[in-house]
């Protein structure tokens, strides 16, 4: 225990209270004291404990709402609850802990109970601070990770995508490259587990599949290569299953490959019959040395607007809260019933969802659409800026993160890009209108208000360029993450710019601004709630915003 | 899930039964089947599948460790009786390109031979 620590004991008993400091002197840990409810509040404002102690059958509302309460204030920090309980509370003490309490103690107590409590609760203390760094090590490593992958693959509005990881990295890949023949290579991956070592091939194996692709090699000679690289790189147990398709540049042919990987399926433009399924016909790659004929490829015949449904076994094997598995068949038949779709794209990831409910993913997933289309063979690549995507799959929890900067910030809109990537990794569930209006309000916000000095962010930015500037660190971050706020499933959006921080009445002006300005311009279609909590608007810097969108209620929260 | 093990008299035959899911879970316990036992020169192993109802990639990382650890010594694996939809698995993984895989072979247990043991 540090010397400067601080236990904040909640009681109206001076003989605890004494009794209390007594048995933490010792370890060098001062008491400061509260008899209220409101007391607590305002203390932790502008100070950090670390442990409250709380006696009960102290508070005005129910001990666990008051526990509820506290931890909301207190946030992320890491600040144990200890109830100091009469045997006569034991009943209540169950919604205590279910509340955020971390122990009890039963009166009387030692000193040496309460010292052995407090020093358990550092050794988890120390635990979840090396999570937190371990968590942020990966977080910069997914980012240098996803920058590194999307100089290697082009994006096309036209590919649909769906790609949950179960952990901060994903064992999926999902590449695209450009032939100059004018065909195009488009490879799906699925590395042995998940997580980091299952990500760590990725980048040697985007490498050799963009580079080799752009020369004009062919796949098999591609697959062949990649398979040698993985088997000297990888340990014995790992591999990568994967399929990879070339659509010819006239959109009458396609060549398969699929070792390891479900069945590829080709789905009927105009009849949105399944044309056919592409089996695995070889072992994944990195497992055995090439042997001749292992890359061969098998030649399909395509009309205009068909479309490859690709996906990994993480889709297929998902299991729901009876065991279930979603299977191929479930997937053929939601494509049997959305036949006259134009995409089954949503349709399919609806399903999904809805088979595999609340029950926590035991892989990663990934699916994508490819409609056979013209736009598709003549479409430039998108640069969508620096964005990465890290998602949990424990309640289907998820993380975007978007940065925009220097010439990225000049040439994109964000907001369109986040709606799209918002409904690739949560399906249909939020209307993209409702969206639309709540990230255009927040990113005007931002751009407006973040230096008042200058009325355009914007135009700074461009200044910066045409000076050519290059110094000028001018950022914004978009951030949205799933989360259930009070148990209702919600994304937060968090907005953030370089610009200089503005002042609490001014942001609060804004937000009165826009609360007016929503409520007249939509006429009661959207019900915007505003709720301005005052601790977590003095805990943000002026630079950023927050909301958070409930997705079944059309309600938003606002915070600055 | 579990992972049982026989050895025959002469060490010369591994009998490893896997039973519900093979997963990663069971990855120490699988290795622990072959590699904590003496003599491991010239070694048969079958791997018993019948009783598993799934097996991820991990657990066909493991199966790659144990053909690795019997060639490295001169013996063999063998995948005995797979479920329908082990060996659905199996066969996407074109496994059979790899691994002797028996469909209707009898029941193989060495009980009475030696101990058995349960990880």
């Amino acid at each position: 225990m540090q010397k400067t620590s601080c236990a904040l004991v909640v009681s109206r008993s001076n003989k605890t209270i004494l009794s209390i400091k007594k048995m933490l002197a010792p370890a060098g840990i001062s008491v400061e004291q509260a008899n209220t409810e409101g007391e607590v509040f305002s203390l932790l404002e502008n100070q950090k404990f670390s442990c409250i102690l709380i006696e009960s059958g102290l508070s005005e509302t129910p001990c666990n709402k008051f526990i509820r309460a506290l931890r909301m204030v207190i946030g992320a920090d890491y600040v144990p609850i200890i109830i100091l309980a009469t045997i006569e509370d034991e009943a209540q003490l169950s919604y205590c802990i279910s509340a955020g309490c971390d122990d009890i103690l039963f009166k009387p107590f030692t000193a040496l109970a309460l010292n052995s409590r407090l020093s358990s609760f550092e050794k988890t203390r120390e635990l979840k601070q090396l999570y937190k760094a371990s968590l942020k090590e990966q977080i910069v490593a997914k980012r240098i990770m996803t920058n590194a992958m999307n100089e290697r693959c082009l994006k096309f509005k036209e590919i649909e995508l769906l790609n949950r990881s179960k952990e901060i990295f994903s064992g999926d890949l999902f590449l695209t490259a450009r032939h100059p023949d004018g065909s195009l290579n488009i490879m799906m991956a699925d590395f042995t587990g998940h997580g980091l070592p299952s990500t760590i091939g990725s980048l040697p194996v985007a490498d050799v599949f963009s580079t080799m692709t752009e020369k004009g090699f062919e796949l098999g000679y591609i697959l062949e290569n990649i398979n040698n690289k993985l088997h000297t790189l990888l340990p014995t147990s790992m591999f990568m299953a994967c399929s990879v398709v070339n659509i010819s540049n006239d959109l009458k042919h396609a060549k398969v490959w699929n070792g390891g990987m479900p069945d590829i399926y080709v789905r009927g433009g105009e009849t949105g019959n399944i044309q056919c399924k592409l089996q695995s016909s070889s072992v994944p790659l990195g497992i055995t040395e090439t042997v001749s004929n292992q890359y061969d490829m098998q030649d399909i015949e395509l009309t205009p607007g068909d479309q490859f449904i690709l996906f990994t076994d993480g889709l297929t094997e998902s299991l729901n809260k009876d065991g279930d598995m979603f299977g191929e068949h479930r997937l053929e038949e939601c494509l049997r019933t959305n036949r006259q779709k134009k995409s089954v794209f949503n349709a399919l990831i609806s399903t999904f969802d809805e088979f595999r409910g609340d029950v926590v993913a035991m892989d990663d997933v990934t699916l994508a659409c490819i409609p056979c289309s013209d736009e598709l063979m003549h479409e430039n690549n998108i640069d969508a800026g620096k964005s990465m995507h890290i998602a949990c799959s424990e309640d289907n929890r998820w993380h975007w993160y978007m940065e925009l900067g220097g010439s990225s910030l000049h040439e994109i809109n964000p907001v369109q890009n986040v709606i799209e990537e918002v409904h690739r990794l949560s399906g249909q569930s939020l209307s993209t209108d409702k969206l639309s209006d709540i990230m255009s309000m927040l990113y005007h916000n931002v751009i407006q208000h973040s230096d008042p000095a200058d009325a355009s962010q914007l135009a700074s930015i461009h200044r910066a360029r045409e000076n050519g500037d290059e110094s000028n660190n001018v950022f914004i971050r978009i951030g949205i993450k799933r989360i259930y706020h009070n148990g209702i499933p919600a994304l937060l959006v968090h907005m953030e710019d370089s610009g200089k921080q503005f002042t609490q009445d001014a942001l609060l002006s804004s937000l009165d601004h826009q609360e007016n300005k929503t409520t007249d311009s939509h006429d009661n279609e959207y019900p915007l709630v505003f709720e301005l909590n005052k601790l977590t608007r003095n805990k943000n810097s002026g630079n950023r915003l927050e909301a958070i969108i409930f997705e079944h209620d059309n309600l938003v929260n606002y915070y600055g | 899930m579990s992972v049982n093990q026989e050895v025959s008299k002469d060490g010369k035959k591994v009998y490893i039964n896997i039973s519900g899911r093979f997963d990663y879970k069971v990855s120490q316990a699988f290795r622990d089947s072959y590699r904590r036992i003496p003599g491991q020169e010239c070694v048969s192993y079958y791997v018993d599948l019948s009783d598993a109802v799934y097996m991820d990639s991990s657990a066909l990382g493991m199966l790659l460790l144990l053909r690795e650890h019997a060639k490295c010594r001169g013996g063999s694996v063998f995948i005995e009786r797979p479920s329908k939809q082990i060996d659905n698995i199996l066969k996407v993984a074109n496994f059979e390109q790899l691994f002797t895989i028996n469909y209707t072979c009898p029941i193989t247990s060495y009980a009475g031979e030696s101990a058995g043991a349960e990880h």
